[in-house]
């Protein structure tokens, strides 16, 4: 008798299903993309074939990243935003443009590699950092721990962010305060990440999260977020290595 | 049991987002416009309804607007679906039509309840 499946990979199981069936359907998405391009390039571009692409462009990428190809999901985003608009994509930028179709194609013909946002492959590394963040500064601080070569996860949302908490028990914790839930769910993300870990918070001024109330909170230290996020990680690391002292609100 | 009824013109999300509610025991029903989504609530009255924005048709706010003016879907909680839902100025006008959330696409499967649950407020 084989014993009861486990639920969540019974679920990625039907989840992986539902991909290969849909394979088809997918390319050809980004066939409608690659001939509006080429449309484009000729200058024979009109606007339903550019409505037509922008749309397959905006499904493909809603759901790419939830079927393990996070990275499609982000460059069909950029082409969405290219192909919207007033007007056709500017003949500069159609070279790169065709660039990243062909990069979007060569991803979803491959096997889902990037692993779902919730699904850390077997050997994946844990990170020793954690942006949450749902907006410009989260994508930054992302873009910065990148560059670093930092080992680095991202929560977009206080509901988000439990999960990568459990993956990462010892990870750096940068939070930006101007979440989606608003301020109370980013204060109890604070106090539940700082139980063992090194968090700093960022806060906008006109934010609703009052200095003190980060601080009761646990967070070691509140940047205002004009700091950016070179010096947002700069002086999270200092911290989180013993280099700085715990400021107060 | 909840039911939670999902309104995109995707059938790749739709099928997604049923995975991942089923996982926690979530009954979920779909729709792939704006129309017939209006109708399955009026019929059906699930307990949520997951709201695509950018759809063919009637889209994510026209449709919102159709389920508030109707008294038996009026106070059914609404979360939109969005790509842009990193997009603070895309979030805070979706907000403002009077959604009770906005969740970003794409989604982590393990996530979507513990996001939906966050979104109206209910108990895990």
């Amino acid at each position: 008798v084989s014993p009861d499946p486990d639920p969540v990979a019974q679920a990625r199981e039907m989840l992986r299903a539902v991909w290969r069936r849909s394979h088809e359907n997918v390319l050809a998405r980004v066939g409608v993309v690659e001939q509006a391009l080429a449309d484009a390039s000729a200058g024979t571009l009109d606007d339903e074939a550019r409505e037509q692409a922008r749309s397959a462009a905006h499904q493909l990428a809603g759901s790419a990243g939830t079927f393990g190809f996070p990275h499609a999901s982000a460059l069909a985003r950029e082409l969405e935003g290219e192909l919207e608009g007033a007007a056709a994509p500017s003949a500069d930028e159609l070279p790169r443009l065709a660039e990243l179709a062909r990069t979007l194609r060569a991803e979803l013909e491959g096997e889902p590699g990037g692993g779902e946002p919730d699904e850390p492959e077997e050997d994946t590394e844990i990170a020793e950092l954690i942006v949450v963040g749902s907006g410009a500064l989260g994508d930054a601080l992302a873009a910065e721990a990148a560059r670093r070569g930092l080992v680095h996860d991202r929560a977009s949302s206080a509901a988000a962010a439990p999960s990568a908490l459990e993956r990462a028990p010892g990870a750096l914790v940068i939070v930006d305060l101007e979440l989606p839930e608003g301020a109370g769910p980013a204060l109890a993300l604070v106090s539940d990440a700082a139980a063992g870990r090194v968090v700093v918070a960022v806060r906008d001024v006109a934010g609703a999260c009052e200095p003190v109330a980060v601080a009761r909170a646990g967070a070691r230290e509140l940047l205002e977020r004009d700091v950016g996020a070179a010096d947002a990680l700069d002086r999270a690391l200092a911290l989180r290595d013993g280099g700085g002292d715990a400021a107060s609100p | 049991m909840t039911r939670i009824l999902i309104i995109d013109d995707s059938e790749l999300m739709r099928e997604a987002a049923a995975i991942a509610l089923g996982m926690v025991g979530w009954e979920a029903d779909s729709r792939e416009d704006g129309e017939s989504g209006v109708a399955a609530a009026r019929a059906d009255q699930p307990d949520a309804i997951l709201l695509d924005v950018l759809m063919p048709g009637l889209d994510g706010p026209a449709t919102l607007a159709r389920l508030r003016e109707d008294p038996s879907t009026a106070a059914i909680p609404v979360a939109f679906l969005t790509a842009k839902g990193d997009d603070p100025a895309e979030r805070a006008a979706l907000e403002q039509l009077g959604a009770s959330a906005v969740i970003t696409k794409p989604f982590a499967l393990v996530e979507l309840a513990a996001q939906v649950r966050a979104a109206f407020g209910w108990e895990a």
